[in-house]
């Protein structure tokens, strides 16, 4: 089998997995919303009207496979808890997440790949040693408390009082700072302690070959060694440590910081939705992280031949 | 003419508890122009003095002695400031296919080194890169291939190129034909010497394989246990050998076209590292082991040629001597 | 058994560091000199609100005069038990998917696991948990349930590629030739072998379900007929922008050191299993 069918074989049971285990959870074992459709006092005839209109009296596959024409249409619904098309909600809610969580990972990852390589090129010495005692620290401190700790710091009167406490009326780029660098600041903090043991250990297996030995020869600087030899020979590992992370970012990660601080995101968007049982918001934000994962597997296979040539030998000898 | 590197009795202990003094007291100088070659069976210490030239043994090593390139005493420990051997010596290795890097074209990397050693314009690295290529004898389109996609002897030239890139006066080769096929390796130590007559290298050819070392060294040592117990022109090394484990070593060396079938000889024992004599290190192998040997080492001592020098109390005789 | 548990403890002739192990130690005499001090029940309102330290409070109360002391050692409980719960289900059932996988692969139950690990992987956690905690509401497992099905995914990847490694060792083959049963052989070979990974996924685990079970209930999603330490925190919050820490600081405090103690066990566990990261 070509290896293009087998990956969308792949992909196609990957979606269809995850559309499954959505529907049986949330539609076929979530609320009964034929009640708060009749109201108070239903009479028996009504409701079963409106069963009928809601499909409940069909059997469980056709049901499944109607769920999935809506969202093969995009026909996302609309949401039971205040009325708007769901894909409009998911267009105003996902920029607001992107802006503010995009900055914070990039440059956690940047700051911790930095310091990683710091810590490879001081082996076993006092900086290294001191860089992963203190990510080692890093990462036992909740997610959670670093938040509170920072906005206490930054946003209440108890400290320093600089930035806002809560909320996103972001009409500019001051703005943008001045609501997304608190929490920008917590997931900076949880990226660098979160990649940088991962980083080091690349980077140390790296250090060890032949090649950075040569250049360590021919004079290169450590600037060099790290940035020019060593960066590019990582940059799967870390590309697909980044790409892969994205969607749990995007979703679980924005949900406790945007329902912290009050930012209309994705993850507050969801973060309602659980508590409203709105299933049609809560399925589509399911089926669009599952899709963003074959995204990133097919980005992969796309981007791997081209950081490293000899994939492509290993593909054309298979 | 002065020696262009010159090393004084550089001693060397890797760090550790039960830390091994893997170079003791070697001497050593190259002119400019000249290919000393070391040899000496694994483990010899053959790759630590290599490494020790290049600043680029582990940290936490015990250096003694002084290295000096061109009257200039050079810093072990590179240091920002100091002089380096780094910017006079180039290396070139045993696997090419592991000493160039994977992901990076061999244009970029050589280019590389031409942009380190000078600020030039994208013209003219682009014209150096061309001759250092035509210079080690690889077609011009090679600087688009990546390593993988080049030969062992291929990707040995490109070091040879980068080595040449860097305008080193001196060229450490540590086993640079012992991963390579045997018509390849020919062409290499060739291309070495003609390289050498060219540019006027000082070249440290490591090698245990004595064909490599007749072919291009005029001077050879024979390193055993950390130490230089032979050191010699290369005509006398392969005629007379004095000391009995260098004649143990070439007599190893199997002949194509012997005049009579020989048993190659085998040299008997086990090189062993850690046990401490304060004799000859070679004793309990030796076939010509006296009293003495084991109570004391032996100095590396002039025979009656001024330019064999040899560390044996019991020398095999030269010929016509007898004993 | 070369890497079996013995090796595991002696190898490198280095001792295991002995930091993480005292810390953990250090977390349990905190719980057990709690739970031997005469404290008021946690629900109880037993003062007026935010009492300073004190004998009867040592570590005061929160905003509702409930004892915090008294609170957090309740919650540690209930932290270390849901840790527990989970490490232990979803570590077996990731390390027997793995087995199977691993043993299989290639062919259709490898497959299947795969795709199963593929799919869980692809569901955000957080709104997994909600729908679990929908589907089975009224349980009130619902959230250690949605934490097993979902953390045992990365041990029966690691488990798999373990047995596909051990596998084609020689020692396998002659396992084989000399007749011995699938079975025998998983349990007198593989998994010895796979200890090592096996002991390290635990705890990443465990680290992983306390951190998960704070946020879950601090957004209210967990357990809320018990306290934890995510509830504390939850009402910290409030009491923090008034001045009030004891709170916050008690529960944070507690979390950090449980989650430290394991990362460093764990951290020296993983030194010592791959050589590649280990010291020099």
């Amino acid at each position: 089998m070509p290896v293009f069918v087998r990956k969308t074989l792949y992909s196609l049971s990957l979606l269809l997995g995850v559309t499954f285990i959505s529907f049986m959870l949330m539609v076929y074992f979530g609320p009964d919303r034929s009640y708060a459709i009749a109201g108070k006092n239903p009479d028996p005839v009504q409701l079963q009207e409106i069963r009928q209109q809601l499909g409940y009296d069909q059997p469980l596959v056709s049901r499944y496979l109607v769920h999935l024409k809506d969202l093969a249409t995009l026909n996302l619904g609309f949401s039971e808890s205040n009325g708007k098309p769901v894909s409009s909600l998911l267009a105003e809610t996902i920029p607001v997440s992107l802006l503010l969580l995009l900055p914070g990972f990039l440059i956690g990852n940047l700051l911790a790949l930095i310091l990683a390589m710091t810590a490879a090129w001081y082996r076993h010495r006092w900086p290294d040693r001191l860089l992963t005692d203190l990510s080692l620290i890093g990462v036992s401190i909740s997610f959670l408390i670093i938040i509170i700790l920072l906005s206490t710091w930054l946003c209440t009167p108890q400290g320093l009082n600089l930035f806002p406490s809560r909320g996103w009326r972001v009409d500019g780029l001051g703005a943008w700072f001045m609501y997304a660098t608190v929490p920008s600041l917590s997931l900076i903090f949880v990226s660098v302690f979160f990649n940088l043991r991962f980083y080091r250990a690349l980077l140390l297996e790296e250090m060890g070959q032949d090649y950075i030995r040569t250049a360590r020869a021919f004079g290169a600087d450590p600037y060099s060694i790290m940035f020019k030899e060593a960066f590019p020979n990582i940059l799967i590992p870390v590309l697909t440590r980044l790409l892969f992370s994205l969607p749990a970012i995007l979703v679980s990660g924005s949900l406790l910081l945007e329902t912290y601080f009050g930012i209309p995101g994705i993850g507050k968007t969801s973060f309602d939705a659980i508590f409203n049982a709105d299933q049609p918001v809560l399925n589509a934000v399911v089926s669009l992280s599952a899709i963003l994962v074959i995204i990133i597997t097919w980005l992969v296979d796309f981007l791997y031949p081209r950081l490293d040539p000899r994939i492509n030998l290993r593909l054309e000898t298979q | 003419m002065s020696a262009l590197i010159r090393i004084n009795d550089l001693s060397i202990r890797y760090p550790g508890k039960d830390a091994v003094s893997a170079l003791k007291h070697i001497n050593l100088k190259i002119k400019a122009g000249e290919t000393v070659g070391l040899v000496g069976e694994s483990g010899c210490g053959k790759t630590t003095l290599a490494l020790a030239i290049m600043g680029m043994l582990p940290t936490g090593c015990e250096y003694q002695g002084k290295i000096k390139i061109d009257g200039k005493l050079v810093d072990f420990y590179h240091r920002p400031g100091h002089s380096s051997s780094r910017d006079h010596c180039a290396m070139i290795f045993q696997n090419p296919q592991t000493a160039l890097n994977p992901v990076i074209t061999v244009g970029k990397q050589i280019t590389r080194i031409i942009q380190r050693q000078e600020n030039s314009g994208k013209q003219s690295r682009r014209e150096q890169l061309k001759t250092l290529l035509q210079m080690v004898e690889l077609p011009s389109q090679c600087d688009k291939l990546y390593p993988h996609e080049l030969s062992g002897g291929m990707q040995q030239r490109v070091l040879l190129a980068m080595a040449l890139a860097r305008k080193a006066k001196i060229l450490i080769a540590d086993e640079p034909t012992t991963a390579l096929d045997a018509s390849t390796r020919l062409q290499i130590l060739n291309l070495l010497n003609r390289l050498q007559k060219k540019q006027n290298l000082a070249i440290l050819l490591i090698s245990h394989d004595l064909s490599a070392i007749a072919r291009v060294c005029q001077q050879v040592l024979i390193l055993y246990q950390g130490r230089i117990i032979e050191q010699a022109p290369q005509e006398l090394i392969f005629k007379q050998p004095r000391h009995p484990y260098s004649a143990g070593l070439l007599a190893a060396i199997p002949k194509i076209h012997p005049q009579r079938p020989e048993k190659l000889l085998t040299l008997t024992g086990d090189v062993n590292l850690t046990s401490v004599t304060t004799g000859c290190a070679f004793a309990l192998r030796c076939p010509r082991e006296e009293l003495f040997c084991e109570q004391q080492i032996p100095p590396l001592n002039h025979a009656l040629e001024k330019n064999q020098l040899f560390a044996c109390f019991n020398p095999r005789p030269l010929p016509g001597e007898t004993k | 058994m070369s890497f079996g548990l013995k090796s595991l403890m002696t190898r490198d002739k280095v001792p295991v560091p002995p930091l993480g192990g005292l810390i953990f130690i250090g977390f349990v005499i905190i719980l057990i000199i709690l739970a031997a001090y005469p404290l008021p029940d946690w629900q109880l309102v037993s003062s007026e609100q935010f009492a300073g330290i004190s004998q009867q409070h040592p570590l005061g109360t929160n905003a509702l005069g409930q004892d915090i002391a008294a609170r957090a050692e309740k919650a540690s409980w209930h932290s270390l038990r849901i840790g527990l719960i989970v490490t232990l289900c979803s570590g077996f059932l990731g390390m027997f998917m793995g087995l199977i996988a691993g043993w299989n692969a290639g062919r259709w139950p490898d497959g299947i696991i795969l795709w199963l690990t593929g799919t869980m992987e692809a569901i955000p956690f957080y709104l997994f948990v909600a729908a679990v905690a929908y589907a089975f509401r009224g349980l009130s497992g619902s959230m250690e349930l949605a934490m097993i099905v979902t953390f045992w995914t990365t041990m029966a990847r690691l488990i798999r590629a373990e047995v596909i490694r051990i596998k084609q060792r020689d020692f396998i083959l002659s396992a084989r030739t000399i007749g011995l049963s699938s079975f025998a052989i998983l349990r007198a070979h593989i998994l010895p072998n796979a200890l090592p990974v096996l002991l390290v996924q635990f705890s990443v685990i465990f680290i992983a379900a306390i951190k998960a079970e704070v946020i879950l209930s601090f957004l209210g999603l967990g357990n809320s007929s018990t306290i934890s330490w995510g509830l504390m925190i939850s009402e910290s919050t409030q009491e923090v922008i008034a001045g009030h820490y004891l709170n916050f600081f008690s529960a944070s405090v507690l979390l950090f050191i449980l989650i430290y103690s394991v990362s460093l066990i764990t951290d020296s566990l993983q030194t010592r299993t791959d050589p590649r990261q280990g010291v020099a």
